[in-house]
């Protein structure tokens, strides 16, 4: 008993000395047990359990009717959702392919831009092995790494496939930038990557860094940060503009930003790799992917007066690229008139909702990509 | 690491808990008291473990001096060292840049050449805090109100407690040694009841009610220049009620962490909105630094006694220099300087203040303090001076994002610090609905501590 006459050495369970640090052990169970029961119940794409220096996980697959844009996603925006079915698989190698590396003609490397598609038939190297009517092999990434390889590591690939000579081609999406040249590359870092692969390390970051109680939990809280209830941190990430034609579309806020001032250009990486593939009796060209907005801020209903072109950028990289002898195709131009025509019709290159093209963009850019290189006497299958 | 993350809940507290009770005697907890507060710091910078042992170390040996001379000379310095020690280091980590740059504006305005760069220096977190543990740690055994510890444990135990090192309460030595003798025989399960409900109540109080606040509010403050004037009344009145949740929640948690270790650390809000005049106020909120403004400051100034001219004087200086350890700015200067006047006012109006309604006389103090909040919230005087044209003087603006769930958080909060007992008013035994309600909502703070993470505490910053 004390002072007050309480015996506090009775446990009543409501007392929160008994329940609290139940309820937090609990938490944490529920918390720990949604992270081990995750690869079994739950789906999280293809890219959380992939093996280090892979792009996805191998052989997955994935189907949903809900899919919609990234922007919208970003700057949490429900309303401006525009749901559509999608599909997603890998292949053996754990790229987005229709079907595994055989016969390869050419390489295709770049970023999201480069394996954007409702379905794997609507990819870029799918829609240009149909044009083409030869195998154009994807191994594409938004793993920033993994988008920019070395030389070596393409060769390496090249082995893998099968490919003796033919055309690598490396996408770049222009609000990533210059690319960086890769860390060079020696055994011991191979090494440790293999063993990596087969150790249970990467199994173990994702059990402590994901947690699925606090994804859903975060999109619950979503629902709250409506500028109603709460209000919502994220529409600031993203912009919506109205077009002439009266529709609204979605821009990231970052890609308008670049407009302000010249950025800084740089080939080295595309000059090393030219020149190591074609040492090594392959074929090189550059392909550049404007932003959405540099495709569409012309069209806007009320355009800003902006001190520099958008289309600027990726001029003068084409100028460098073209100055250090290296094969290029600048996608921007091709993508600007064919979105001013369709735009009548009520139609788009890109997803309204998010920062990607869709299949049409993608259909007009392979286009593009395979009439230029007929134009310079090349083949993409050759 | 905050006390409103995971990695304190499911890692850190647990595992200090259950070591420290494993533990039997009084070095051995000392020991790990001191250990676990330098990790819980390390968490935050582990470079600056290093100043924090320092401080704690010169404190240590200037009380061994303390007890062993009685030469008047020597204990003034066993006292001067340690103190001045202490002052140079807040002096250096939070003042230089302010001192550099005021020096640089005064020099402007005087069209001298001088253009004194600012440093990169960084803040240790808590370092207002435990520097004020170790000056009152030394005052005191320097005028003979406590017997400085000869157990180095004990003492950095008592410097290095995690629960009140980053944001208060400041302790004295006098006030928990009682608990550190007897900390052997700390009743656990007394404590743990007690202890949770305080806890809970904490962070009850930062996560549901001020973060909801300041999630409306900061965003809105971002934009000030575009805010009408029922926007600002708003956001300085959902400001007021952030602060003391926030705060005071931070304090109810580090109570109740205390009690979970045997230790009973000291109310630091004795419901302040509450107050009857701006005496009133001071003698309710962050209770433990304006104690230590009176005691260590105010007093030694003189205090309440000689002329009205030199009362006044020590009111306006202790006020001033309160409010500059709040920050480095002018705006905490400026506020700490508007509650020294309004001090002064009342020591003049008090005949007629005591004649006006209780309730007219709560609502006047309320108001003022709330003026004052202005400054504290403003990151320049320029805003301040904004936010305060456009609350007396009307203007229009945009509609502010989610207003209805501002004025609902803002009349909730009201109700509470009107009418609801404070945390130390609360018998913490609980009945059967009313501690599921308070799990239920312990529940909805870990809820929303997942699905946004975990927010600082305001006074993290001091």
């Amino acid at each position: 008993m004390n002072a007050r006459g309480v015996d506090v050495r009775a446990q009543r369970w409501w007392s929160l000395g008994h329940l609290l640090p139940r309820l937090v052990a609990a938490m944490l169970l529920v918390d720990m047990g949604l992270r081990i029961a995750m690869p079994v119940w739950f789906d999280f794409g293809p890219t959380l359990h992939r093996a280090p220096g892979e792009a996805f996980v191998r052989n997955y697959q994935a189907y949903s009717e809900w899919s919609y844009g990234d922007l919208a996603r970003l700057g949490n925006l429900p309303h401006l959702r525009l749901y559509r079915s999608s599909s997603f698989s890998t292949d053996s190698h754990g790229f987005r392919n229709v079907e595994d590396g055989k016969d390869v003609r050419a390489m295709l490397i770049g970023d999201s831009f480069a394996h954007a598609g409702l379905t794997n038939q609507e990819t870029l190297a799918a829609q240009l092995t149909r044009i083409a009517g030869c195998r154009v092999y994807s191994t594409a990434s938004a793993d920033p790494v993994i988008q920019l390889p070395s030389p070596a590591a393409i060769l390496r690939l090249a082995q893998q496939l099968e490919m003796r000579g033919g055309l690598i081609i490396a996408e770049r999406l222009e609000r990533l930038g210059p690319p960086r040249m890769p860390d060079p590359e020696d055994r011991v870092s191979r090494l440790l990557r293999g063993i990596a692969r087969l150790s249970p390390a990467r199994r173990v970051q994702v059990l402590l860094g994901f947690s699925p109680a606090k994804l859903w939990a975060e999109q619950l809280f979503k629902v709250l940060q409506d500028d109603r209830i709460l209000p919502n941190p994220y529409a600031s990430l993203v912009v919506k503009k109205t077009l002439w034609n009266g529709d609204w579309m979605l821009f990231y806020e970052r890609e308008m930003k670049p407009y302000e001032a010249r950025r800084r250009v740089s080939v080295e990486y595309w000059t090393v790799l030219s020149r190591e593939l074609t040492r090594a009796g392959f074929r090189f060209v550059v392909v550049l992917v404007p932003n959405k907005y540099t495709v569409y801020y012309r069209s806007l209903a009320d355009p800003a007066q902006l001190a520099l072109r958008p289309e600027t950028f990726l001029e003068e990289t084409e100028a460098a690229l073209r100055v250090a002898g290296v094969p290029v195709i600048n996608l921007t131009r091709a993508l600007q008139l064919q979105a001013e025509k369709d735009l009548a019709g009520g139609s788009y290159l890109y997803y309204r909702d998010d920062t990607h093209w869709n299949s049409s963009g993608i259909e007009v850019g392979a286009f593009q990509i395979w009439r230029a290189l007929q134009a310079t006497g090349q083949s993409l299958c050759s | 690491m905050l006390f409103n993350s995971f990695r304190f809940l499911y890692f850190f507290l647990p595992v200090s808990y259950a070591v420290f009770w494993l533990l039997k005697t009084r070095t051995q907890r000392y020991v790990w008291l001191t250990t676990t507060g330098y990790i819980f710091y390390a968490s935050w910078n582990y470079k600056f473990c290093a100043l924090m042992a320092f401080s704690t170390s010169v404190a240590y040996l200037a009380g061994l001096g303390l007890l062993r001379w009685q030469d008047p000379m020597r204990r003034r310095l066993c006292a001067v060292i340690p103190v001045t020690t202490d002052l140079a280091l807040l002096g250096v980590f939070k003042y230089t840049n302010f001192a550099l740059s005021t020096t640089n504006r005064v020099a402007s305005w005087l069209g001298l050449p001088t253009d004194f760069p600012v440093w990169d220096i960084v803040l240790p977190v808590g370092i207002s805090f435990y520097t004020f543990h170790t000056i009152t740690y030394i005052v005191d055994a320097y005028r003979g109100v406590i017997v400085p510890t000869r157990n180095f444990f004990e003492f950095s135990s008592y410097v290095s407690l995690f629960a009140q090192l980053v944001a208060g309460p400041i302790v004295r030595f006098r006030h928990i040694e009682s608990d550190l003798e007897h900390i052997d025989v700390a009743d656990r399960a007394r404590n743990l009841g007690i202890g949770w409900s305080f806890f809970a109540i904490g962070l009850i109080k930062k996560v549901l009610i001020a973060d909801t606040i300041a999630a409306i509010i900061d965003p809105a403050l971002r934009q000030y220049s575009e805010l009408s004037s029922i926007g600002v009344w708003l956001c300085v009145l959902g400001y007021t009620h952030q602060l003391y949740f926030d705060f005071s929640g931070y304090s109810d948690m580090a109570v109740g962490l205390g009690y979970l270790f045997g230790l009973r650390l000291p109310q630091n809000f004795r419901s302040p909105y509450k107050a009857t005049d701006v005496a009133d106020f001071w003698r309710r909120w962050h209770i433990s630094l304006s104690s230590c403004l009176r005691d260590y400051l105010y007093i030694p100034l003189g205090g309440g006694r000689g002329s009205a001219f030199a009362v006044n004087r020590n009111l306006l200086v202790t006020m001033l220099l309160g409010g500059l350890w709040h920050g480095a700015n002018w705006t905490f200067v400026v506020w700490g300087g508007y509650h020294g006047l309004l001090l002064i006012l009342h020591r003049g109006v008090r005949g007629p203040w005591e004649r006006l309604p209780l309730w007219l006389r709560r609502l006047i103090t309320l108001l003022l303090v709330v003026v004052g909040w202005v400054f504290f919230r403003s990151t320049s005087l320029e805003m301040a001076g904004t936010l305060l044209h456009r609350m007396f003087v009307w203007h229009a603006g945009g509609p502010l994002v989610a207003v209805y769930t501002l004025i609902l958080m803002i009349g909730l909060a009201t109700a509470i610090t009107q009418f609801s007992p404070n945390t130390f008013e609360f018998r913490h035994h609980w009945s059967a609905p009313a501690g599921v309600a308070l799990a239920i909502l312990f529940i909805m703070c870990l809820f929303v501590m997942y699905g946004t993470g975990s927010s600082p505490f305001l006074y993290f910053q001091f």
